[in-house]
């Protein structure tokens, strides 16, 4: 048979697709760890988690950042470097893991969007129960 | 009260709520005729199209309600639907399969060709498959209906047998899926003189070609038919007899429905089927299980402050394990090296489940919703809108994918074979 019966071997592609995306396998390991938390809050959906899987990753402007926020942040010159925004200051971006960068020295910042469901999906979303 | 005359091969809509008493002449609703002195309701939100019959004299209407009745320039019911009605009729074509995208007009569609059966006398079966978005019976089920009587709206009509899926999606379900789709046609067949299969909207892609495919091979319709706008379901029937195949174009009145209508819509039916729910408690010593781990094994004692129950299950499948709070991954390794593989279940975490309550005789009672397995007093709290005299019957429980509170809405899912 050339079906498959589910749509397991697709959310496992896109699994695969996010582990390589990234210049950063923080970065990276962050995504997959997203598609994985999406898959068990609609675990009869493989589908959905795989679709949602485009979304999670988007370019904003390093103004917007937000603390908390786990960002790539590629700076003009040198590698990339990812990690959690500690703070954002006025021409500054300060990373938890003791990283830092000037605005102005940044080329673009991409960052992990946790509302995916929310946003395409708010049918499928309850209440954890306890 | 209002008196209305209409002309022959006239047509309105009628928007509900209202109620019609034919005075004089007949007319037809959705493929149902109702000749003088019949009456018939549309609630509120619903329309329908009424025709006089070309053969009828004239036709005098008594209507009263809130709604309104409004002339249509033309019929909207294509007149190929009444030849194939006939066709379906007299070649005496027991199986029909309706294939269509979703909001192809499936549904209204199943009830002119029913009506227009039943009008001739014989008795329809209509087996409901759209577990997303059932009319027959609760959502989550696939149900059958069996007809004598024309009806306006198939999700009036009373299920006279359910198969539980115990999801919203056959999805991760295709066996229990197609299985059910197998009791039920069987059934139906003893039963019915035509069978007509409403199916869902799953058509394109793996799951949805597999599954058709699938459905074909089970039915073996002598009749499938394609509602399309184009052609996008021809993948689905390249192999079938082309006499068997016959293609209709969807209706331009049939609709789109959003993501939130469609919940809006399923919660409605899932809100009714559970209304006037009672809570009822059963021993676990009287109750059998399927489709999970939990009672399928023989218990037994693990010396852990959090764990509350436990079972052995078989061969390599390990040990369910009911904890207060996770095990730690040391404390797992440890028990796993004397009970295999730990399969660890938080104990609330039934809450809200979705069960079909069945008899000794596995023939299913209906449906409920897990409140609590209570292992110190031995019994399984649950909520069902079953009359206590059919509770007593219980004896067996399956477990389903979805949860359902106790007035009916949707709260989530579990993931499958967690218990």
């Amino acid at each position: 048979m050339s079906f498959s019966e589910n749509d397991f071997p697709g959310l496992i592609t896109q699994l695969e697709r996010a582990s390589g995306a990234y210049p950063d396998p923080g970065f990276s390991l962050e995504v997959v760890k997203e598609i994985i938390r999406i898959f068990k809050r609609v675990p009869l959906y493989p589908g959905i988690a795989a679709g949602c899987s485009f979304k999670i990753v988007k370019e904003i402007s390093p103004e917007i950042l937000k603390e908390g926020d786990f960002t790539l942040v590629f700076p003009k010159k040198g590698q990339p470097f990812s990690g959690k925004v500690k703070s954002v200051g006025k021409d500054r971006i300060d990373l938890a893991s003791k990283e830092n960068i000037k605005t102005a020295d940044v080329k673009k910042v991409l960052v992990i969007n946790k509302k995916v469901l929310e946003e395409d999906w708010p049918t499928l979303i309850f209440p954890e129960v306890k | 009260m209002t008196n209305k005359q209409l002309n022959k091969s006239q047509i309105f809509l009628v928007t509900g709520p209202m109620n019609i008493k034919v005075i004089s002449g007949t007319v037809s609703v959705i493929g149902a005729e109702f000749g003088k002195g019949k009456t018939f309701s549309v609630p509120q939100g619903k329309k329908v199209p009424v025709e006089t019959l070309p053969s009828s004299g004239e036709v005098k209407l008594q209507s009263s309600g809130k709604g309104r009745i409004e002339q249509l320039e033309k019929r909207t019911i294509p007149a190929m639907w009444d030849s194939l009605a006939q066709k379906i009729y007299k070649e005496k074509l027991k199986k029909i399969l309706i294939l269509g995208e979703v909001d192809t007009g499936k549904s209204f569609f199943t009830t002119y060709i029913s009506n227009k059966l039943i009008n001739n006398g014989s008795t329809v079966g209509i087996l409901d498959c759209d577990v997303g978005q059932s009319d027959v019976g609760p959502p989550g089920t696939l149900g059958l209906a069996i007809c004598k009587k024309k009806f306006l709206f198939l999700a009036n009509q009373p299920a006279d047998d359910i198969y539980f899926i115990g999801s919203l999606s056959p999805g991760l379900h295709l066996t229990l899926f197609l299985t059910g789709i197998d009791k039920l046609t069987t059934e139906a067949s003893a039963k019915t003189d035509f069978l007509i299969i409403d199916t869902t909207g799953w058509v394109h892609g793996d799951g949805g070609r597999q599954v058709k495919h699938s459905k074909i091979d089970i039915i073996n319709p002598d009749l499938v038919i394609l509602l399309q706008r184009k052609d996008e379901l021809e993948h689905l029937v390249l192999t079938v007899p082309p006499k068997k195949v016959f293609r209709l174009e969807v209706s331009k009145t049939a609709s789109n429905t959003s993501q939130h209508d469609r919940k809006l819509l399923r919660e409605m039916v899932s809100i009714d089927y559970f209304k006037g729910s009672k809570k009822f408690a059963i021993p676990l010593t009287k109750l059998k299980t399927e489709r999970s781990y939990f009672k399928s094994g023989n218990e037994v004692n693990i010396p852990n402050k959090k764990v509350v129950y436990a079972e052995r299950l078989r061969a390599w499948e390990g040990t369910l394990v009911f904890v207060k709070e996770a095990l730690t991954p040391a404390e797992a390794g440890e028990l796993s090296k004397s009970f295999g593989n730990i399969r660890q279940f938080k104990t609330g975490q039934e809450k809200y489940i979705t069960i079909a309550l069945l008899d000794g005789n596995r023939k299913i009672l209906g449906l409920g919703s897990i409140e609590k397995i209570d292992f110190k007093s031995g019994k399984l709290h649950f909520h069902s809108p079953l009359p206590e005299k059919l509770i007593k019957k219980v004896c067996i429980i399956q477990f389903g994918s979805n949860r359902t509170d106790f007035s009916g809405r949707e709260m989530g899912f579990i993931s499958p074979g967690a218990i």
